[in-house]
């Protein structure tokens, strides 16, 4: 096989479209470059902004620049470490950074809360999470959430999931419809 | 030698070039050979027994033997489901012979059709048919869902209205679909994309199932599904057809009309107009909706065509417009929802009957122009051109965020251009064609979908080369041919960086075919065809770059899966395909009996191999990549066919294929289990106008795949080290289904109507089928009774 690149396009170009008008039918058009894609619904980070009433604020970030491309994802910490006995109010963001300016993807969610709910689940650490949003037909969303931590301990998992169901949303998780995100993050809670 | 040949009162016609002799004898005799009906029989042999020379009957039926001596001889002339007939014949001919040859007894299905549309296949080629009466008892159908009834044909299918021809465990970019002569150019690529095709236009639908990239080129690689409507040129009056069918598991109903006539008073313009259309709402499981399924389909056609003894000209258009929706629950956001839905065991999304057709759905538009021209240039010789341009538009919709439902999430625009010219000759025992074949495709993707497009845009371009020979001389045919092709393709797709990047490639190959076939005695032949045949990657497989939802994977081609090829384009290698077929065919008055056997050698073979597990925003994705490998797929096809005394008949079909990949000894995914089918069929004795009612049972049974690559199951899938092809769950356990149907012929005068009543899975069982790319989520269809009219008027 012989490979040659960026070459004789334009003159290609040109020999296509003779071909094709010569033919019986101009069916075919003598086309443009194509423009590169913008990719609407791309979501490249999730950020959990956690305030306790006292206290530092925590942070967790999962990061993916490339969407579904080979760069793995970045988790910033990457173990987030949350204050023992403590209530934090959680507020979830959602950014497409690939954008110039960056995009915040969270309004698109809230736009179509009815259809979207933000699941939880906590494994081997003692973090109880609660709704602290609703929906136009009483359900939970889950954008703002409110965290209790128990005691100190070894690391768990807290895996967070943006169920996307249009139409059958009834606030139970996992409930129907598919998985829009799902990003598990390492967490420990300290003295 | 001359001396005896003068002796005898005919002289050889055709093959005095070869015997060197310079012939006085100028005289011919001409005819045409007709069914019982009227209709032309295109290649029948008509042979002198004498002289032991013939030649076959030309598309029109009409035959000629020249340069014979003056005396008297015997014509024989044989067609395959005729019986064979002898005519005696005295030189000079005062005027043109018609021979009407009668129909045997038993209806010859799933046989070699020698010499039948001798120019789309090669004569020792297996070739099985879907006759009219099949066509008639399946209206309806898709075209992947008719080609299963053969054996070796399989469908690969998504839910049950998108069905994939599959013959000898290969499909898409690897099967020519030749519609009415014409290449079919639409996204094959797609595991999901179904052809574009009408089958209500269809008179007959034949499976060549040996490589024909002597005569289509890489496309026809694992081999050629034909569609062919009745010829125009037979039209003789108007005339036409209503068909209809209803279907209960979908509520479905499909309507076609054709109508036909001579343009002019003169027997030279004939014209055809034709139109289906389909609706159907979501089909069922025996315990649940499968939500989601409907479909609907409108499509048109119009043909017009002259001929006379020299030359032949047609135009055809035609218009093929389908939405198909794809059960919801099959719309799987990652592998845990995979996992979830293989646990359920049934899908999660069951709503009540809906002729609605919602998201996820694919919408397609394909359009067709083609311009037929031959002539004949002398007795012996034919130039034919064909051109066909075809416009496909293609929109798939998915489930998606922020009022984007109605935006296409793909859309694709295909512009192609096929030219084909053939010089056919046809002297006597010698016959063969050379032609061209080029084919220039244009793919662009629809700016505004806010998705990376899964292939990129393309520019195609194809010329190819041929010569076929083949030399008959009973018992014995050869034939032979080879081929030169040279494919450019352009791809316009952008790096990391969105710059715009226009890599080419050029692809130079030959590929060659070898056949023969020997009578060894009238009722028992035995054919062999041996083809080399190579193929470019697709672009599909070059560079695929995205996500497969309904498979929840990751998929890569050859090229986007590796870091940086921009920089460094890797060496792509042909994928080249050794196949040798092998079959054996008896046919005598009540037993009709074919036995195939295969061997075909892939090297480089292209297939999706699980790779690696990636990890990202939306959770774990197993990543298939497009790998080159060597494979083996061989494998055995039978069918038998029995008459009980006068009114019973029995039919059994078996297919079986292993497949392997060679290089690491492992299995591949999505091959067809080992499959019979037996059949019963009473046909009841003509009562005044009612003819040919028959009652048959069919019950078809599929075994379990047990060369499935192993299981991992999505939830493990992140952990799975191996380097195994691995499928998501177990194949599905093995089935059978019981298919009941009656029907009957009402002829009065040369109005006919056809009622047939059908009720496949009678059972009602729950089954899935290995072959069915979403039986991850639910079950096949249940009972679907279906009632199926005809009525044809002239």
């Amino acid at each position: 096989m012989h490979i040659n690149r960026k070459t004789n396009f334009r003159k290609f170009n040109i020999v296509t479209c003779l071909l094709t008008t010569a033919s019986i039918l101009t069916f075919s058009s003598c086309k443009d470059d194509p423009q590169p894609t913008n990719e609407e619904e791309l979501i490249t980070t999730l950020q959990i902004e956690l305030t306790p009433l006292v206290g530092d604020e925590v942070t967790l970030e999962f990061f993916d620049a490339d969407g579904d491309g080979p760069q793995a994802p970045v988790f910033t910490p990457p173990v987030a470490a949350l204050k023992s006995n403590t209530t934090y109010a959680a507020t979830i963001t959602l950014l497409d950074e690939t954008k110039s300016p960056v995009k915040n993807m969270t309004d698109e969610i809230a736009a179509e809360k009815d259809d979207h709910l933000f699941c939880f689940e906590v494994e081997g650490t003692d973090i109880a999470i609660v709704y602290d949003d609703e929906d136009g037909n009483g359900n939970p969303v889950g954008i703002s959430t409110n965290w209790g931590t128990g005691d100190s301990g070894a690391p768990g998992v807290l895996k967070v999931t943006l169920r996307h169901q249009p139409g059958t949303k009834n606030g139970n998780c996992p409930g129907g419809g598919e998985n829009d995100i799902e990003v598990t993050f390492v967490v420990k809670i300290v003295d | 030698m001359l001396h005896l040949i003068l002796r005898v009162p005919l002289l050889l016609f055709l093959l005095t070039s070869i015997i060197g002799a310079s012939q006085p004898c100028k005289y011919h005799i001409t005819g045409t050979i007709v069914d019982e009906k009227g209709a032309s029989l295109p290649g029948a042999n008509v042979w002198i027994e004498s002289l032991n020379a013939g030649a076959q009957s030309q598309t029109d039926g009409t035959f000629s033997l020249k340069d014979l001596c003056p005396g008297r001889g015997i014509l024989r002339i044989s067609y395959v489901g005729y019986q064979t007939t002898r005519r005696e014949f005295t030189i000079p001919a005062t005027q043109p012979v018609t021979v009407i040859l009668k129909p045997e007894s038993m209806m010859l299905h799933d046989v070699i059709v020698e010499g039948e549309h001798m120019r789309q296949h090669g004569a020792s080629q297996s070739v099985s048919v879907l006759s009219e009466d099949d066509l008639r008892a399946n209206q309806g159908k898709a075209l992947g869902e008719l080609v299963q009834l053969i054996p070796g044909a399989n469908a690969l299918m998504t839910g049950p209205t998108i069905f994939k021809p599959m013959i000898h465990g290969l499909h898409s970019q690897r099967i020519l679909i030749l519609n009415n002569g014409i290449r079919q150019e639409g996204q094959q690529w797609g595991s999901e994309h179904a052809p574009e095709i009408d089958t209500y236009t269809a008179s007959e639908i034949e499976v060549v199932k040996g490589a024909e990239a002597v005569r289509y080129g890489s496309d026809a690689i694992g081999g050629v599904v034909i569609i062919n409507p009745s010829s125009l040129h037979d039209i003789t009056k108007f005339g036409g057809d209503l068909r209809a069918s209803f279907t209960s598991n979908n509520r479905g109903g499909g309507f076609s009309a054709k109508l036909e006539g001579n343009l002019t008073k003169s027997d030279f313009w004939k014209w055809r107009l034709q139109g289906t259309a389909k609706r159907g709402g979501d089909y069922h499981a025996p315990t649940y909706n499968l939500s989601n399924s409907g479909s609907s389909e409108y499509d048109f056609s119009g043909a017009i065509g002259f001929k006379n003894e020299k030359q032949s000209l047609e135009l055809y258009a035609s218009s093929f417009n389908t939405e198909l929706g794809i059960l919801r629950s099959a719309h799987s956001g990652n592998l845990e929802d995979l996992q979830t839905s293989i646990e359920n065991g049934q899908p999660w999304y069951i709503e009540d009957f809906t002729y609605d057709i919602n998201n996820p759905r694919q919408k397609i538009g394909h359009y067709l122009l083609k311009a037929k021209a031959s002539r004949n240039l002398s007795q012996a010789s034919k130039l034919n051109i064909l051109y066909g341009g075809q416009y496909n538009h293609r929109k798939e919709y998915d489930v998606r965020r922020g009022g984007r439902s109605d935006k296409p999430a793909l859309e694709l625009e295909l512009f192609s251009h096929v030219l084909d010219v053939s010089l056919d000759r046809n002297a006597g025992a010698w016959s063969g064609s050379v032609g061209f074949n080029g084919t220039f495709r244009d793919n662009t993707n629809i700016p505004g979908t806010g998705i990376k497009p899964l292939i990129p845009d393309y520019n195609f371009l194809s010329a190819g080369f041929f010569a076929i020979e083949k030399f008959r001389a009973d018992p014995w045919m050869i034939e032979g041919g080879v081929r030169f092709d040279h494919q450019y393709l352009e791809v316009l797709t952008f790096d990391d960086q969105k710059n715009l990047l226009t890599p080419s490639f050029n692809f130079n190959y030959f590929s060659g075919s070898l056949g023969a076939s020997r009578s060894l005695t009238s009722d028992l032949r035995i054919l062999s065809n041996l083809g080399i045949s190579s193929r470019p990657p697709h672009v599909s497989e070059l560079f695929s770059d995205g996500l497969h939802h309904g498979t929840a994977a990751i998929e890569e081609g050859l090229i986007t899966q590796q870091d940086d090829w921009y920089d460094n384009l890797p060496s792509i290698k042909k994928e080249v395909s050794l196949k040798w077929l092998n079959t054996l065919q008896y046919t005598s008055e009540n037993i009709s009996l074919e036995f195939s056997a295969y061997a075909n050698w892939m090297f480089n073979y292209i297939y999706l191999q699980p790779t690696q597990t990636r990890l990202t925003i939306r959770g774990y994705f197993p990543v298939f990549e497009y790998r080159q490998t060597d494979a083996f797929l061989g494998g055995v096809d039978a069918s038998v066919n029995l008459n009980i005394g006068h009114s019973w008949n029995y039919t059994g079909k078996l297919s079986y294929l292993y497949a392997a990949d060679l290089t690491h000894d492992d299995k591949l995914p999505f091959m067809p289990p080992l499959q019979v089918s037996n059949g019963l069929k009473y046909t009841f004795r003509d009562v005044a106008h009612l003819r040919q009612s028959y009652v048959s049972l069919t019950v078809p049974i599929v075994f379990k795949q047990y060369r499935a690559p192993i299981v991992v199951y999505p939830e493990d899938v992140p952990d799975y080290s191996g380097d195994k092809n691995f499928d998501f769950m177990d194949a599905p356990d093995g089935y059978m289904l019981l298919n009941l149907e009656m029907g009957g012929n009402i002829t009065i005068g040369k109005r006919e109507l056809t009622l047939i009543v059908s009720g496949e899975n009678l059972l009602n069982s729950s089954y899935r089928n290995y072959m069915n790319r979403l039986r991850y989520y639910a079950d096949d269809i249940g009972l679907n009774v279906a009632v199926r009219v005809q009525y044809t008027f002239q």
